[in-house]
């Protein structure tokens, strides 16, 4: 069901995943995943634990260095540079990790404020007015003295998600950032993606192991099973796909979960307008 | 895995590599502080100097009372002894220069450290390795910031101002102690007793104190960092891993010492 990327595509990527695997002691990990991320889009990857989304989390955000295979970030290879070069192209990401991987020793403030002090090019006042922007949009006012481990994770992974906006990135990477908010947290989310994605042009990529919150997140979705791409598509194609493993992975688990029943309109469906703070 | 005398030629085989790629590793990560000190602000990511001044605070201002402890009591027993050779031999000027001489070529780097290898290092790779552990590292990798150079070369640069300053300090602290000793248990001038053994220790002495102070406190950092920075592929703990790097680095220094005194 995966479609080749057009050449199109290849040329307005400002992220792409051409045939990475990753082995580990004989075991594949990854198997020649493709990926194609372009302006503004919105991206949805699917898998169940194993499937390989946080190998693919690793390499996009270059934490791993795959076995075969190219990433590539405005169309330079992410691995084949010197590690300067790296570190510029991975300015170009915003990367909020699933645990929130907040640093221990600074308080929410600092940690917001980190990427604009190291990396920003900006005055410090410059770059606390960002931070308090942030601190106001994402309601972290009463937090933002506070040190991680003195957060819920719900607030853990607020504050991630406004470290990892903090440079305005044009590409944000999320890795299964919404397990452990609320459903009203979760819809702000979606709100604030939508802002990002079709106002600043930010493309989106969120791994996720939940199909309820895959479906609802993407102008694009991506399956993975056992490490394979499996399946990539708009959400309401991959709908109709009849495809026997889709139907194992994707499928079965959303009835499970009663979607139907549950959700509201998917992202689509809906007029995106300026997110409301979080609650 | 293989057993026999096969197994011990393969495990033998293992442990060889294991510390061979380990030299390789520190050195590299050495190397690699340097060239961000060196050539870090050339591209807008200097080391910072906020985080140099408080690593200095960190791994040399704390550690200001351990040494003036460990200063103290070594001061005194080498004091207690040179008080029981003076009731056999009763000739103080070649004693006392031999004492200035060891104090400071022999004894004050190694007592430093081992002092900040147990200190410093353990407090390191504890700290490190929880960073590690908790996707603090792989955080910061991700966002574009090298931890090497805003974690490890900050404390690189203290770790290589605090460690000669200490070990001169240990010198001094042991002399002055020494002297007090003398002074109280023979009567001797305290004046008296510092000149003999200040004038058993020259420049080059004090310059391959410094040295040796310099080069043990790389070796406890870089192992350190090594070991915290693979603490996760290796499986180990954080408790295990800073037992590690305390034993391993306070086995190189003294292997050390002794191969660099052999060669002095």
């Amino acid at each position: 069901m995966t479609a080749p990327s057009s050449d199109l595509d290849k040329t307005t990527a400002v992220l792409r995943v051409d045939g990475v695997s990753v082995d580990y002691d004989g075991l594949t990990a990854l198997r020649d995943a493709e990926l194609t991320v372009r302006p503004g889009e919105v991206t949805a990857i699917f898998g169940e634990s194993g499937s390989g989304k946080s190998v693919l989390f690793r390499c996009l955000t270059g934490l791993e260095r795959p076995t075969r295979g190219r990433i590539y970030i405005h169309d330079q290879d992410l691995y084949a540079t010197t590690e300067q070069k790296r570190l510029g192209l991975l300015r170009h990401l915003g990367v909020a990790h699933q645990t929130g991987a907040l640093l221990k020793s600074l308080s929410v403030f600092e940690n917001i404020l980190l990427p604009l002090r190291e990396l920003g090019g900006v005055s410090l006042n410059t770059a606390q007015r960002r931070v308090d922007e942030l601190v106001e949009r994402f309601k972290l006012d009463d937090f933002a003295r506070l040190f991680p481990a003195q957060l819920s994770l719900g607030l853990v992974k607020r504050v991630a998600l406004a470290r990892a906006l903090a440079l305005e990135p044009q590409i944000l990477v999320c890795d299964d950032i919404f397990l452990g908010l609320t459903w009203s947290d979760q819809l702000k989310i979606f709100d604030l993606f939508a802002d990002l994605s079709q106002s600043r042009q930010t493309s989106i990529v969120v791994l996720t192991p939940a199909p309820e919150v895959a479906l609802k997140v993407g102008g694009r979705l991506v399956i993975l099973d056992r490490g394979r791409v499996i399946a990539s598509g708009r959400p309401d194609d991959i709908m109709r796909l009849a495809d026997p493993a889709v139907e194992r992975v994707f499928h079965s688990h959303l009835r499970a979960f009663e979607v139907g029943a549950v959700l509201p309109g998917r992202h689509g469906d809906r007029t995106p307008s300026e997110p409301e703070a979080l609650t | 895995m293989t057993i026999g005398p096969l197994g011990v030629l393969e495990r033998t085989g293992h442990g060889i590599q294991f510390w061979i790629l380990g030299i390789f590793r520190v050195l590299r990560l050495i190397s690699a502080c340097t060239a961000w000190c060196l050539t870090g602000w050339t591209f807008g990511q200097p080391v910072r100097f906020a985080a140099i001044a408080t690593q200095i605070t960190e791994l040399g201002v704390k550690s200001l009372p351990l040494t003036a402890l460990f200063a103290l009591s070594f001061g005194s027993v080498i004091g207690l002894q040179v008080d029981l050779l003076l009731g056999k031999v009763d000739y103080l000027p070649p004693i006392l220069s031999f004492v200035g001489d060891f104090f400071t070529r022999q004894q004050a780097p190694v007592i430093v450290g081992i002092l900040l290898a147990a200190r410093v290092g353990g407090a390191f790779t504890s700290e490190l390795s929880a960073m590690v552990i908790d996707g603090e590292i792989a955080a910061l990798r991700s966002m574009g910031i090298d931890p090497v150079r805003f974690i490890i070369a900050p404390a690189f640069i203290a770790m290589a101002i605090v460690t000669p300053v200490l070990t001169l300090l240990m010198v001094a602290a042991q002399i002055i102690t020494l002297a007090i000793y003398l002074h109280f248990a023979q009567g001797t001038a305290f004046l008296f007793v510092l000149d003999l053994v200040v004038s058993g220790i020259d420049s080059s002495d004090l310059a391959l104190s410094m040295l040796k102070g310099l080069f043990y406190g790389m070796i406890i950092l870089g192992v350190a960092a090594q070991t915290a920075l693979t603490v996760v592929h290796r499986g180990r703990s954080t408790g295990s891993a800073t037992t590690f790097a305390v034993v391993t680095s306070i086995t190189v220094v003294l292997l050390s010492d002794a191969v660099i005194s052999i060669l002095t």
